[in-house]
């Protein structure tokens, strides 16, 4: 099956807001699993049935349309203060077991690292409401640095030596936390490099003045939840800071211009075409074609023709990297095959088996002969 | 907007927006059908690189395949009459004037004739006017006899100018990037080694610079290191040959 309707691609759009829906429908019906099941279970069988995303990007939508896509991240982010005002006051009122609470605090990282990429959609914005929307979107979850941070991922994208490529057999544990210390940095010294050009004060500091936000929060779940609130509050703030590297991890490994100079019209990016990505994650998946052009707006990002697709979408592939040397195998293998074969690259793109399910089928047949 | 309804200086003017190579010459053959040609090459080179290397050459090619097939096995690059005229003159100049001076060079001319060449326009581009920067030439082609087409071709040399000028300063921005990306530099580093070029002191560096002294020459070893070099002097030397300086 493959999606090709413009249309249906565009209505898809508003599947971002099923992970906060699912969260507060979670909570209230005694099953706070429910968002977690939906990326990592749901996703990865739907795309068998769904498919990949074969629809074209609206070039030129008519003015409703484009109304309806900006509107679209914006949506994300008032709905998200909505669901952290539910939050706050389930913690306040509620008491929760301890799986429960565990599961609760899963199901609210999965929203907060989604907030990362519509945060990051909005920062691309040409628009400084949406880029001040964003960077608060990104910092009410604890990555207030995220803007400045990302002008060096794009300014140092298939650089050998301090850019955000996993050197082949790095561990997603040390890149992790290696690239948020090294992009901390380098977020902060962006902003003192603004204020000396332009001559301004250093105590308009905006990565400084941001941090005021994710205090706040924390402040709130503490008030709101006590030791337990603010150390669930704590954890979010500490898994999304890692769930941002994971996914860069993801994007970027191994692929340099020292490496990999093949990759230069692919702005040295893995990809993924799962249609249900795509839509949840407002096209963050299409990175080849961000890094390209990093100020196009989501609606327009493609699938590059012949681009390096990842083995499967977000979720499987956060989770083999769990496993550093079987991630290390499956995407060196892929990679080479890549490389090597350009008549493959089409098939390889066209994969819509996340979980091996053909794989399975296929050693189960030759036992059965 | 419809690409119908626009310039041809409009799609001029895309070509920079372009990031592939592929989009870049698709926009290219559309520019040359609306100006009244019917095929092109545009090859660009450093003139000071050793000519008998294939990756000094960068091409956009919007001509007959049998053409490029026959002119690459025959090694017509290394004895191109184009490429002649272009290193000495900025001036375009119709197919016909060129004038060849050995044999291979007018069974060249045949061969292009016969490929969508009939009549042409050569269109030298330097930029800047400096022997060691990558140079271009391009040569549109059309398949009206010369007294007929060569005219036409001229008319529109003006187009045709920005058009390779164009061309070339995409060349250069791609090939840029690309040794930036090898060698991991960005702007900043760039500067301080164009400042270390210009003989300046690594407290010179530091007060232009806004760093201290230490960073100065933390950075530069950051940069030796980069450059897979000893000293700052080689690196230089490496940045340069590159374009990166």
């Amino acid at each position: 099956m493959s999606m090709k309707s413009q249309t249906l691609k565009s209505l898809g759009y508003s599947l971002c807001l099923v992970p906060q829906a699912l969260l507060i429908i979670g909570c209230l019906s005694g099953v706070p699993w429910l968002s977690i099941a939906f990326f990592f279970v749901i996703l990865p069988f739907l795309r068998l049935v769904v498919g990949n995303d074969l629809s074209k990007p609206a070039a030129d939508p008519s003015p409703s349309w484009r109304t309806y896509y900006q509107m679209m991240p914006r949506v994300y982010s008032y709905a998200w203060f909505g669901t952290l005002g539910f939050i706050l006051s389930w913690l306040n009122t509620e008491a929760m077991g301890v799986l429960t609470y565990i599961w609760f605090a899963l199901a609210l990282w999965i929203v907060c690292s989604l907030n990362t990429a519509v945060g990051h959609e909005l920062i691309h914005s040409n628009l400084a409401s949406d880029r001040r929307l964003g960077k608060i979107l990104c910092a009410s979850v604890g990555y207030f640095h995220f803007f400045e941070e990302h002008q060096s991922h794009h300014k140092k994208t298939g650089h050998h030596h301090g850019g955000d490529a996993a050197e082949v057999g790095t561990s997603i544990y040390r890149y992790a936390m290696s690239r948020y210390l090294r992009t901390f940095n380098a977020g902060y010294e962006y902003e003192i490099a603004r204020l000396n050009k332009g001559n301004i004060q250093r105590w308009r500091h905006r990565m400084a003045w941001r941090c005021l936000i994710p205090i706040g929060v924390a402040l709130l779940f503490f008030l709101a939840g006590g030791i337990g609130g603010l150390t669930l509050y704590l954890f979010e703030v500490v898994a999304t800071a890692f769930s941002v590297q994971a996914i860069t991890y993801l994007q970027h490994w191994g692929l340099s211009e020292k490496s990999t100079p093949e990759m230069i019209n692919f702005g040295y990016s893995w990809e993924d075409g799962c249609w249900m990505q795509a839509c949840v994650t407002l096209n963050h998946a299409y990175h080849a074609d961000h890094h390209l052009r990093p100020s196009r707006p989501y609606y327009l990002l493609r699938q590059r023709n012949g681009g390096l697709p990842l083995p499967a979408s977000y979720p499987v592939c956060f989770i083999l990297a769990l496993f550093p040397n079987f991630f290390t195998r499956i995407m060196h293998c892929r990679l080479g095959k890549w490389l090597e074969d350009e008549q493959a690259r089409l098939s390889l793109q066209h994969n819509t088996d996340c979980i091996g399910v053909s794989r399975l089928a296929r050693i189960a047949a030759q036992k059965m002969i | 907007m419809d690409r119908r309804a626009k310039s041809v200086i409009e799609f001029i003017g895309e070509i920079s927006d372009c990031v592939t190579e592929d989009e870049v010459n698709e926009l290219a053959i559309l520019i040359v059908q609306r100006l009244g040609g019917k095929s092109f090459v545009y090859t660009s080179l450093l003139p000071s690189k050793d000519p008998n290397t294939d990756e000094n050459f960068r091409f956009f090619i919007g001509c007959d395949d049998e053409l490029c097939r026959v002119y690459s096995s025959r090694k017509w690059i290394m004895n191109d009459p184009f490429f002649e005229y272009a290193k000495r003159h900025n001036a375009p100049i119709t197919g016909s004037k060129i004038k060849t001076q050995t044999s291979a060079q007018q069974e060249m001319l045949d061969f292009f004739s016969k490929h969508g060449f009939r009549s042409g326009l050569v269109v030298p581009t330097h930029t800047p006017s400096d022997s060691k920067s990558r140079m271009g030439v391009l040569y549109v082609g059309s398949d009206e006899e010369p007294p007929v087409g060569e005219p036409k071709l001229l008319g529109q040399r003006i187009l045709f100018q920005a058009m390779g000028m164009e061309l070339l300063l995409w060349w250069n921005r791609r090939l840029r990037s690309i040794a930036m990306r090898r060698y991991s530099v960005d702007d900043e580093e760039l500067e301080l080694m164009r400042l270390f070029d210009e003989g300046r002191s690594g407290s010179d560096i530091g007060v232009l610079l806004n760093l201290k002294k230490h960073q100065v020459y933390k950075l530069s070893d950051l940069l030796t290191e980069k450059f897979n070099v000893e000293k700052m002097a080689e690196a230089l030397v490496i940045a340069k040959a590159e374009g990166l300086l």
